[in-house]
Parts: C-alpha cells; structure tokens; sequence
C-alpha cells in the first residue's frame, strides 16, 4: 500500500496548569487510512485531538497537514485545512434551525452582504441530508425539535458536507443506535475508500479491530504504540493501555481481607430520572474505601450527589444506618457526618475567590463561634491547625484559594472536611488534575482515614487508582450496577474494564 | 408545510388580543367601540414595540439595556436640532446615527471592561441623560411644525413597519440574526464555531441603539417637544420593550419572536389601556406595567435548576 | 499585597475628594452649619446601604430602596397622628415586608433580583403617586420632637454598628459573602441558600424601612416622589466606597460609611461651587464607571452578562 503522509505531529505537549495532559506526543498519519485511537480516560487522546481540530492550542510542539504547516486557532481554521471532528457532546445549538446549524460558522456561500439566501441555504442543507440518508428531516425546524442521535447524525453530514482531508470522531459511536452506527461506519469506509483519513476513539475493543487499520495507544499522556489491526487481538490492546510499572509505595499495600466493620450508610433501589440512574442498592461499612468506576457519563458522578442529598430521589433510599435517618436533602447529610468534595473543584467544591481560611472553616463555624458570635482567632487557630496538618502549600491562611495550584486546592477541600469530622466521604475525582507527589499524599491520606475508622466513598475515572485504594469497586453501566470486584492482588484493569463497557 | 404551520400559530396568537379586546368592549362598549379608538391604540404601542425590536438583539444573548430611554431622548433632541438646518433629512439620519453611536459606545464598553450589562448601561444612562440635558441647552426642545410628518398616521405607521420588517428580517434572513441567537443559547459552542462573540456582542448593542433611535425619531414627531430628564426618569422606558421581548423569547420556539413582539406589546397595551378605562387609577398606571412585567418574566423564564440567578 | 492597596483606594478616594473640594470651595466647605448638612445628607443613604450591602454580597442588586421610602414615608406619615412608636414599627413591618417578597419572588420564580426590584419598584412607586394624588401627606406634629441631629446621628452610629457586626460576626453575614462567593459551594456546604436570600432582601427591607422613617421627620411630608433617586444613590454610593458588584469575599462594610459619605461631599461641595444638577449627575455617573471598573472581581472564563 502506497502510504502517502498526511499528518505529522511533531513532539506536542499541553499542560492545564500543573497536569502535564500530552507530553512530547508525536504521531504519523497517512492518506487513506482508518487510525483509532486508545487510552483510559485522561490518556490525553481526546486532548490531542481538540489540539488538531482547532479547540486548542498545544503549549510546545507543532503539526503539519499534507507537507504544510498546520497550527489551527479555531475549529472553522482547522475545517478550512481540511480537518473536521465530531464531539460526543451536543454541538448542534438550539433555537437555529437545521439548516442554520448546518452552516454555522460557514455561511460564505449562501450569504450575501450578510443576508442569507434562505431558499438556497434549504435546498443545500436538503442536499446535504439526502446525500446521507436523512432525507426526512426538515431542515426548516428548530434542531432543539430533535432526538440525540438525529442531532448527532445531523452533525455528521455537515462533517462529511465539508468533504474532510481528516475525519476524526471522539467517542460517538456510544451514543448512537445501531442504525446510527451503521451509518457512521459506512462514512468511514467511504472515507478510506475515497483516499482520505478517519481517527476515531472508542472504547469498544471489538468495534476498534472491526473497523481500523491500525491501532495508536496512549497512555498517562504519552504515545505507547501504533499497532496493524490485522495483528492485534483485545488482549493485546488491553495490555498496551495498561501495562505499567508502580514504583515504590503509592496506593495501598495492604490486603489482608474484607471490611467487617458495622453498616454505616445504605443506599437502597435508588431511582433518579434526572441523573439517569436506576436500581442502585449497596451498603457501604466502617473503615471501608468503597471505589466506584464507570464511563464518564454512567451515572457515576450523579451518584455522588444523589448520596449526599444534592438530589432528589425518585424511589429508594440513602439512609445512613446508624442513626436510622434517611438522607434527602445536603443538611441531612452534613447533619450526618457525611463528606462530599465535587469533580468541579473550582465552582463546587472551593470558594475560589476567598481565604482558605473561609473555605476551611464555613462548614464548621460552630466549632469556635456561635451563630452571633464569630470568633476571628479561634477560627484562624482552627483552620491554621488544619490546613498544616494538611501540609497546605500557602502564603498565608489568608490566601485566596485562586492562588494554590491543583494539589494544594485539593488538600484545602479535604481539609475542610476533616476539620469538620465527617464519618462518611464522598470523593469525586479527587486526584484529578494533581501532580504524582501530591496525588500520593492523598492516598496516603485516605489510608489513614481508613485506619481511623472513616468510610470513603471513592468515585474515579482512574481504574488504576480504583485497584489500588479500594477495598470493594463498584461499577455504574448505563445507570445501574454492572458489578462488584473484591481487593486482590490480581485484580487487573482489564477484570474492571469489562463491566464498564 | 412548515409555512402553514407558522401561520397557524400567528393566527392562534391574534387570538389573545382579540380576546382581550373582546372582553373590554363588552365592558366599556363606548371607549372601546370605535375602530378608531383601536387605531390610536395601536399607534400608542408603536414606540414600545420599535424599540423591543432592537431590544431583542441583545435581550436573546442575554444581555441588558438600561440607556435604552436615555438613548430615545438624546437621539430626539440631535434628530430634532439637526432637523432645523437639513429638515427630514437631518431629522432622521441624525436620530437613527445618535442611537446607533451610543449603542456603540454601550457595546465597546460592556466588552472592554467585563462588568454586567446591568451596571455598564446603568452608568452610562446617567451619562446620556446629562448630554441630553446640555445638548438641548437646558429646556424643553421642540420640534418645528415643518418636519412634523412622521407623527401622525399613516407615516408613523409606516416607518413604524418598516423598522418591525427590518427587525424581522435581521433576525431570521442574516448572518448576524444567526449569530446573535446562537450566542444566545450556546456561547461556548458559537465560540468553537468560530463566531467572534465579543464582536457581535457589540453589533447586538449597535442594533439595539439603532432602533432605540428611530424611536426617537417617532418620539419628537408624536409629542412635537420632548424635555430631557435627569434622575434616571429615563429607565420608565425600558419597562414596555422589556415586556414585549421576554414574550418574543418565550415564544421563539413556536413564531418568529419579532411577530411575537408586536402581537404583545400591542395586547399589553390592550390589557393596560383596558384598565385604565375601566376605573383604575392612572397614577396606578406604573403599578400595573411594573405588575405585569413581573409577571411576563416569572412565566416565561424557564432557567434550569442548576443555572445560578443572582 | 495587591489586595490590600486595592483596601486603601476607597478610604484614599474620600480624603481625596474631601481636600478637592476644601480647595475648590476656599475651605467654605469646612463650616460647622456645612459639616452638619453633609452629615445629615448622607444619614439616609448610609441606613439603607447597611442592607443593601447584605444584597450586594450575594451578588445581587435592590432597586425598590427609593419606592420603599416613597411607600414607608406614607405608612408613618398617616400613623403618626394616631401613635408615634406604632408609626416606627408599622413603617419598619411594611417595607421589611416588601423586602421579604422581594426575596421570594427572587428565589420561587427563578427571576433575577434587578428584575424582581425594578418591577417593585414600579409597583410601589405607582402605589404612593395614587396615594398621594389628591396632595402630599402631612405628617402629626409629634414627629418634629424626633428631629433632633444628635439622636439621628446616634441611631445611624448604632445601626451602622450593628450592621457591621452583623456582617462580620455572624453566620448571616458570613453566608450570604459565601453565597455570592460560589453558589453552588455554598449549598454544598450545608448553607440554606434559598432561606439567606430571602432573609437578606428583607433585610434590605428592614433598614429602608428605618431609613423611611428617618425621611419623614426630617422632611415632613410624604409625596409621590419621595425617595425617587434614592436606589440609584445607594447603589452609586456603596460603589464609590468599594463595595464590589459581583459580591463574595471582596465585598467591604466600610464602603457603607465611605461611600455614603463621599456621596453626601460629592453633592455638598459641588452644589456649592455652583455646578448645575446636570454637571453633577455627570460627574456620578463618571466617577461611578470608574469605580465599576476598578472593583469589580474578574473571574476568568465567567462569561459576563
């Protein structure tokens, strides 16, 4: 096969403020061919993706498109070069029309003087549709007016409409029907038929060998290796994202049997239409580091704020079984000694723009004061004593939190709670964003908890981190439970995968 | 087939005011009788509804407006001071490039210091209210007889649906309509998309100015004088456009929302009007408008819940 | 080090403002007579800026403080015939009232707070030009015994004192910056942020309705345009004095006293140089954008609206 090059990237990195999300990735693609990509979640392959189509900018690094330089500042840059990508999220925005959607960003040729040609710009889009098997929608509705898929697929042609050099589609396939599906794959097909290029990330192992000529993995923000699909089998990719060595203490060491401690919170056939999630029971115990693992969007994190009263059930219930009281609203919660730190660290978690004084002590006010009697001193002594136990990284407690980097915020969440002596933490993606140093000292911080008694709740995208800290992991698929794993040794990525997918 | 179906919901629509009027002529037959009388209705909500026109631009984004009545004042008086030496001419141009400036001025500063719209057109009312004041050299400005047209019917009808077209046509026929409701219910993705948002943020305020100032024109052609005001008297203004917008947002989904702004401010005016006649106090006249505009937004906004409302 | 510079600017701003115009005016300014006029001007303004700065801590705005003057002033006036201290209390009751619906429509209808307030104050201000209608409302001679400077400004002091207490040393006051400091942190941190907000506009409510009262023995009558500029003038107000419009951590009681004060200089001192009402509204307005600017918190990526 005559592999003409088409696109090079040469030793691009980005990092978000302390995280190093691509390091030194470089990668070759060619004319004509179907490249998926793999990797965990926070592998970084979606952040180099957003860097070739446009969302982006790396921080070092660069690319070159069919022998030219190629640094696009937008996606409509990026689509001018020949470089279009399909999102999982909704890109398509109501209140336009389908056919306003479909130009979006690209009106020059059914625009004049800024006024657009509507009976051109339908005929267009008409044509658009129709070339791809979509002949039925009318293109004169609000696209609001549409189902997930239809908006998805719409999106699509406008994709193919452009008739891309490169096609890149980030984990779509998940979200489509079958007959949606078959449509993307017959794009994809056409495309490679065509002479042109796909990149396309997805978790179906099965689907990836089905549909690729070869295989790019990633791993940790690093490129590991580009494999033939021809050769490959699921075994060996697993391997590849996986494989790594862990040195010295990092998680946990200890394996020395199950949690026997006393039942200290229930959740029992938990409903919640809203968060998407049904049919939810377990108990977690005393001392235990509960993991929960799943896709992004599971459920998994829903479930966190459903346990701690930020959401309403539909049916079951979260009772915290000690006191015999149900958790329904986030007084009960805190009430009740439970612990909840968000994946949003920023908006939800921290008070960004005040002191971590002020952050460390809001849900413990009653600690050193009175409601009508605050006490500046004793408070600064509280949340001093706290932060430094917490080895807070700070000026001073004075310190707005904006001014910490990840890790150190982190620790200032956490110590917010510890300060207030809850039983029961709920933690969603505490180690996201944080260096390995400061990450290890959360583990280590979580262990102690444990040994004190505490009960965590551990959701994460990071399986290894789920391995390595829990001593039961539950797994969210599609909003129920798809299974339970046990603390082993031999517990292995892959023994986790499985249910997720 | 979509056509028929567009049609279908104006009529639907009609069907509030007729029913509003209905009922106030079954009470009042003597005031509400005469087509006449629902003539000079009409016209009175003409000034509200020209201005929502504009309004809206920035509204769907949105984004606030409280120079708005400041803005009608001081493009009448420039309107009506250049109407002296270039007549009709003066009078018009003069009106609608005093507007469309000091939209511009809102829209570069809204942008460039990243304060609300709320407070940047707060403080710049009380600016546009005291250059009212000087330009027209302290008292009341009047306008001369002789370009005295656009104030009675059918000119202010006209030029009224004129405007109303324009409107209609900005927001559904071009690139910037496009643009400005795009922003309106997804910022980020426009900004993926490549849309300069900052730049049609500022057209957004032009617009709206723009229209603020052929209200003007109307303005000091309808009351032939028209005396600036200090102490923010000017925001009374706002209220009215205010109203006729959120209905155009509400109702987006089903008719194009400059229909629906016409058709609402025209059964406001109805409804108020309506009330009037029918014993309520005029000095309550503030109470009502207030009343119903509280209303209007409590209806008609649906935030999710986990948007934050300050 | 930045914050603290940022803390001198407001108390700068007044001292700057203060010597301008001790120049300007050839020191006339300094007359004991002129000294007690500024004082009693900025007396209104400070009181309801004492709740107006719980609103603005959260992040949201009160424009009905001039329409609840305008509705107290009528509710004491008519009651002071029949009993002063039933006067103070049903004229305190009314407006907190009207506060607390402020903040019910504001929290029940998911309606932003300048909306809510703008259209009460539409509603109210309607209300006292109907009231007033046939001829402004004389209020009982027994109110003139209240009208003593000293015990004016020794209320003020108290309630300024209070208030700063309150917003310094209480779990309210401490909430209400934690909600305008993040929201949804704050409900995350078991604060009831529906029930604060509620509580904070009728608070607003409470020392407008103070401050009503206060008008009516200083002036006397009731009329349908008491308190019309008032909302605009606490809001331009606690500006100058630094209070910050997005709320949260950054918002400062002093700018209470300092602005009310540099108000109450700004008019004093420009009126005496003779400077027309309209040059005066323009040098507001012109300082207000200023202090806009250099206040308000720039949180990156929070799309501004």
């Amino acid at each position: 096969m005559n592999r003409e090059l088409l696109l090079k990237i040469n030793a691009m990195s980005k990092s978000f403020g302390t995280t190093k999300a691509i390091k030194e990735v470089t990668v070759e693609l060619y004319k004509g061919e179907v490249r998926a990509l793999l990797g965990e979640n926070g592998s970084g392959k979606s952040t180099l993706m957003n860097m070739v189509a446009g969302l982006l900018q790396p921080d070092a690094g660069s690319m070159e498109l069919a022998g030219n330089a190629y640094a696009p500042k937008n996606v409509v840059e990026a689509n001018r070069c020949g470089v279009n990508m399909i999102v999982q999220e909704m890109s398509t925005v109501e209140g336009l029309t389908v056919a306003e959607n479909l130009f979006l960003g690209n009106e020059g040729e059914i625009t004049r003087l800024g006024i657009c040609n509507k009976p051109l710009m339908h005929a267009k889009a008409k044509e658009i549709l129709h070339s791809f098997g979509l002949s039925d929608i009318d293109v004169d509705l609000d696209v609001g007016h549409f189902p997930f898929e239809q908006r998805k697929l719409i999106e699509l042609a406008k994709a193919v409409y452009a008739h891309p050099q490169l096609l890149i589609i980030d984990e779509t396939t998940t979200a489509l029907s079958q007959n949606g599906r078959d449509k993307l794959y017959q794009v994809i097909r056409d495309m490679r038929g065509d002479g042109r290029t796909v990149i396309f990330i997805s978790h179906d192992l099965s689907e990836v060998l089905q549909l690729a000529d070869s295989i790019t993995v990633f791993r940790d923000g690093s490129y590991i290796d580009t494999i033939g699909s021809v050769c490959a089998t699921e075994d060996k990719l697993k391997s590849l994202m996986v494989g790594r060595e862990l040195t010295g203490k990092y998680y946990r060491e200890d394996y020395d049997g199950a949690c026997t401690g006393e039942e200290v919170l229930r959740a029992q056939g938990v409903h919640c239409a809203d968060s998407g999630l049904a049919d939810i029971s377990f108990a977690l115990r005393k001392g235990e580091i509960m993991g929960i693992g799943g896709l992004t969007d599971s459920g998994m994190h829903e479930l966190g704020q459903v346990l701690f009263g930020a959401q309403k059930v539909d049916s079951g219930e979260v009772k915290l079984t000690a006191a015999g009281k149900n958790i329904r609203t986030i007084r009960d919660a805190i009430g009740g000694g439970v612990a909840y730190v968000s994946k949003n660290r920023d908006e939800e978690a921290l008070f960004t723009q005040d002191s971590i004084n002020n952050n460390i002590s809001i849900v413990s006010l009653r600690k050193f004061s009175k409601p009508l009697r605050l006490r500046p001193r004793a408070e600064r002594e509280f949340t001093t004593k706290h932060a430094n136990a917490m080895q807070v990284k700070m000026a001073s407690i004075h310190q707005h939190v904006s001014a910490l980097s990840g890790g150190n915020k982190q620790k200032v969440a956490l110590a917010k709670w510890i300060g207030k002596d809850s039983d029961i933490y709920i933690l969603d993606c505490p180690t996201r964003g944080i260096d390995v140093m400061v990450k290890a000292s959360i583990y280590d911080l979580l262990s102690r908890l444990k040994e004190q008694g505490k009960s965590i709740i551990l959701i994460s995208e990071e399986i290894l981190e789920l391995i390595g800290m829990s001593d039961r992991i539950l797994i969210i698929k599609n909003g129920r439970v798809s299974g339970e794993l046990h603390r082993s040794r031999e517990l292995s990525e892959e023994d986790v995968i499985q249910y997720m997918i | 087939m979509i056509n028929k179906k567009k049609i279908a919901s104006m009529i639907l629509l009609l069907c509030v005011p007729a029913v509003v009027y209905f009922v106030f002529f079954m009470l009042q037959p003597a005031r509400f009788g005469s087509v006449n009388s629902l003539f000079i209705l009409f016209q009175q909500c003409l000034l509200p509804t020209v201005t929502a026109c504009g309004y809206y631009f920035i509204i769907t984004m949105g984004l606030f407006d409280f120079s708005i009545g400041s803005n009608i004042v001081l493009s009448s008086i420039v309107g009506g001071l250049l109407s002296i030496r270039f007549g009709y001419m003066g009078l018009f141009l003069g009106g609608i490039a005093v507007g469309a400036l000091i939209g511009l001025i809102n829209g570069l500063m809204f942008v460039k210091l990243r304060i609300s719209s709320i407070i940047v057109t707060v403080g710049m009312m009380m600016l546009y209210e005291c250059l009212g004041l000087f330009i027209s050299g302290g008292g009341i400005f009047t306008l001369d007889k002789s370009v005295k047209l656009f104030g009675t019917a059918p000119y202010n009808v006209i030029v009224s649906i004129l405007a109303m077209g324009l409107s209609y046509i900005l927001i559904d026929h071009t690139r910037v309509g496009v643009y400005v409701k795009s922003i309106g219910s997804n910022e980020s993705i426009s900004r993926d998309m490549g849309i300069r948002v900052d730049k049609y943020k500022v057209v957004g305020f032009v617009i709206c100015g723009l229209f603020a100032g052929i209200a003007g024109v109307l303005t000091i052609s309808y009351s032939s004088s028209i005396s600036p005001m200090l102490n923010m008297n000017s925001m009374e203004r706002n209220f009215m456009p205010m109203m006729g917008c959120f209905v155009g947002m509400a109702l987006k989904k089903y008719i194009n929302p400059i229909i629906a702004i016409v058709i609402g401010e025209f059964t406001i005016s109805l409804l108020i009007n309506g009330l009037m006649t029918n014993g309520i106090d005029a000095t309550l006249q503030k109470m009502v408008t207030g009343l119903f505009l509280l209303l209007i937004v409590g209806f008609t906004t649906r935030t999710s819940k986990a948007r934050v409302v300050k | 080090m930045k914050n603290k510079l940022k803390n001198i600017i407001p108390y700068a701003g007044l001292i700057l403002v203060f010597l301008l115009f001790v120049v300007l005016t050839s020191g006339r300014i300094l007359n004991a007579k002129n000294i007690k006029m500024i004082v009693e001007q900025s007396i209104l303004v400070i009181i309801s800026s004492i709740g107006v700065v719980f609103v603005m801590s959260l992040g949201s705005l009160d424009f009905s403080q001039g329409s609840m003057l305008g509705i107290g002033s009528i509710v004491a006036a008519k009651l002071s015939y029949v009993s002063i201290p039933l006067a103070i209390a049903a004229t305190i009751l009314v407006c907190t009232a009207i506060g607390a619906l402020n903040g019910f429509l504001h929290v029940r209808l998911r309606i932003p707070s300048f909306i809510v307030t703008m259209c009460m104050m539409f509603v109210f201000r309607g209300l006292t030009s109907y009231l007033t209608r046939e001829s402004a409302l004389q209020v009982s001679f027994k109110i003139y015994d209240l009208d003593n400077f000293t015990l004016k400004l020794i209320v003020t002091v108290a309630l300024v004192f209070v208030g700063f207490y309150i917003f310094h040393f209480t779990y309210f006051g401490r909430q209400a910056k934690a909600i305008g400091a993040g929201e949804i942190a704050a409900r995350y941190s078991a604060v009831s942020v529906d029930k604060m907000k509620i509580l904070v506009f009728a608070l607003a409510g409470l020392t407008g309705g103070i401050c009503a009262f206060m008008n009516i023995v200083r002036v006397g009558t009731a009329t349908a345009n008491t308190g019309s500029l008032h909302e605009t003038d606490v809001l331009v107000a606690l500006v100058l004095g630094g209070m910050s419009v997005t709320g949260g951590a950054r918002s400062r009681y002093s700018s209470v006293v300092v602005g009310g004060v540099m108000l109450a200089v700004l008019a004093n001192g420009l009126v005496m140089l003779g400077v027309g009402i309209a040059q005066q509204q323009l040098i507001k307005g012109v300082i207000f954008m200023a202090a806009v600017a250099l206040t308000a918190g720039k949180s990156k990526g929070v799309t501004v609206k």
